[in-house]
């Protein structure tokens, strides 16, 4: 009988020390979990490089052909009016209009993390590399919690040809001195990385680089940096 | 006076070789009519086109099923995003179709623009357009797109806009065409699909929101 109570008393122990070890860290006495979410849309436009030339050959001879046309004398304006192409009264258009509509109410939780830009533009040339500092700012409003993560990412590529990872951000205390080098944003499904751990009210800078491949066509492009604030 | 009248020929042939409309060397010759036709442009627009349409919020993994808000019907009627929240981007699935026709043989430009900025009708404040709804490719059916997918914005016009309310659709007049959403390169049919995503900032005011987004369609 006392055996048996040992066991149990140890089986008990174990199950604890289990819960204990397995426990997620708290804030509180709450599990640390995500409390809000903020997204910067970030549109990319890009010029491309024209074709190179092809190359005039050295050889053969450099022929030059000419095509004349005779017409009746008199005709000219009646037969050939080119003019008509130039007029604007002719342009063929159709038009229609959809309604685009929604019920907005205000999200207790949407000041929690907040961001000064919901939209960056970014223009550029297709092989060079591109930074604008400060884009946008990411602020913690978690004026009363201590200790909180803000995680980021992007959630997609630009395009299926050009990965996301060609956009780095440097992200430091708004008014310190930014870091040594950008880090390239992890792209969705990639486990988002940590921006920055620190407490209570805190404003970032993020400055952004982006490479653009020499081989992304002229075109607009984009994708979206996602921030997610935990405690 | 033989010699005069041969001289007279002659100088008669001469003449007729330089003056007549028929001087060409060729004994035929062709003529190039040319002629401009007026390109005819046609297109539907709908709505809501497949079923599955409707809301979805943006999320990573497992997507919600869509759904509509209470302006919305199959085929026809508003996009409406219903209840949405401040500061949360949602997806609208399979929200419009264009169905192009044209003869021109160079095919068309298509424009999509705001007839305005996204309209609060109850306090008439605004957001920015082209930081509140995009555009993204779509699909007739089989649509995998996500709030979170790459898209672009809607831009408010700079044309003359005509009649524009809630319950009016609004004309667009453009003397000068903004830059294509799309564009076709011949006078076959087309077929574009469409997807909507509103980025609801997280300032906007409470209520009910509208805009009016006008297609365009002009033969190149």
């Amino acid at each position: 009988m006392k055996l048996q109570l040992q066991r149990w008393l140890l089986a008990v122990a174990a199950l604890a020390l289990l819960v204990v070890l397995g426990k997620a860290p708290s804030y509180g006495g709450l599990a640390i979990q995500q409390r809000s979410q903020q997204t910067v849309y970030i549109l990319v436009n890009v010029t491309g490089i024209a074709h190179q030339a092809v190359p005039k050959t050295s050889s053969g001879s450099d022929a030059i052909a000419a095509r004349f046309a005779l017409r009746a004398k008199g005709s000219a304006a009646s037969v050939d009016s080119t003019a008509l192409s130039g007029t604007t009264d002719l342009v063929a258009q159709a038009q229609h209009a959809v309604r685009v509509e929604a019920e907005v109410t205000p999200n207790p939780n949407a000041t929690l993390l907040v961001t000064n830009q919901t939209n960056v533009t970014l223009n550029g040339t297709a092989g060079t590399t591109i930074t604008q500092s400060c884009a946008y700012t990411v602020t913690s409003n978690a004026v009363s919690i201590s200790s909180w993560t803000i995680k980021q990412g992007l959630a997609s590529d630009f395009d299926s040809a050009w990965p996301g990872h060609d956009l780095a951000n440097n992200s430091y205390l708004n008014g310190a001195t930014p870091k040594p080098t950008a880090t390239p944003f992890v792209v969705y499904p990639s486990a988002w990385t940590i921006m920055a751990t620190n407490g209570h009210q805190q404003t970032y800078c993020v400055d952004l680089t982006l490479t653009i491949p020499a081989t992304v066509p002229t075109g607009a492009y984009s994708t979206t940096a996602v921030y997610t604030i935990w405690y | 006076m033989r010699a005069w009248i041969g001289s007279l020929a002659i100088a008669v042939l001469i003449a007729l070789a330089v003056w007549s409309p028929a001087a060409a060397s060729n004994s035929t010759s062709s003529v190039t009519l040319k002629w401009y036709g007026q390109a005819v442009v046609k297109f539907s627009l709908t709505p809501n086109y497949a079923s599955g349409y409707g809301t979805v919020k943006a999320v990573f993994g497992t997507q919600p099923a869509p759904a509509p808000g209470p302006d919305a019907c199959l085929a026809g009627c508003a996009i409406d995003f219903g209840g949405v929240m401040g500061g949360i981007d949602y997806l609208y699935k399979y929200a419009a179709h264009l169905n192009i026709q044209t003869n021109d043989v160079s095919g068309v430009n298509v424009y999509g623009e705001g007839a305005a900025d996204f309209t609060n009708t109850g306090d008439g404040s605004t957001q920015v357009l082209n930081q509140t709804l995009y555009y993204l490719p779509s699909v007739a059916s089989g649509d995998t797109n996500t709030g979170f997918s790459p898209s672009l914005p809607f831009y408010q016009t700079t044309g003359t806009v005509s009649g524009n309310s809630f319950g009016t659709a609004p004309t667009i007049t453009y003397a000068t065409y903004p830059s294509p959403m799309a564009q076709t390169s011949s006078a076959a049919t087309a077929d574009l699909y469409y997807d909507y995503q509103l980025k609801v900032p997280g300032a906007a005011t409470g209520g009910q929101y509208y805009v009016w987004i006008v297609y365009t369609v002009v033969a190149k």
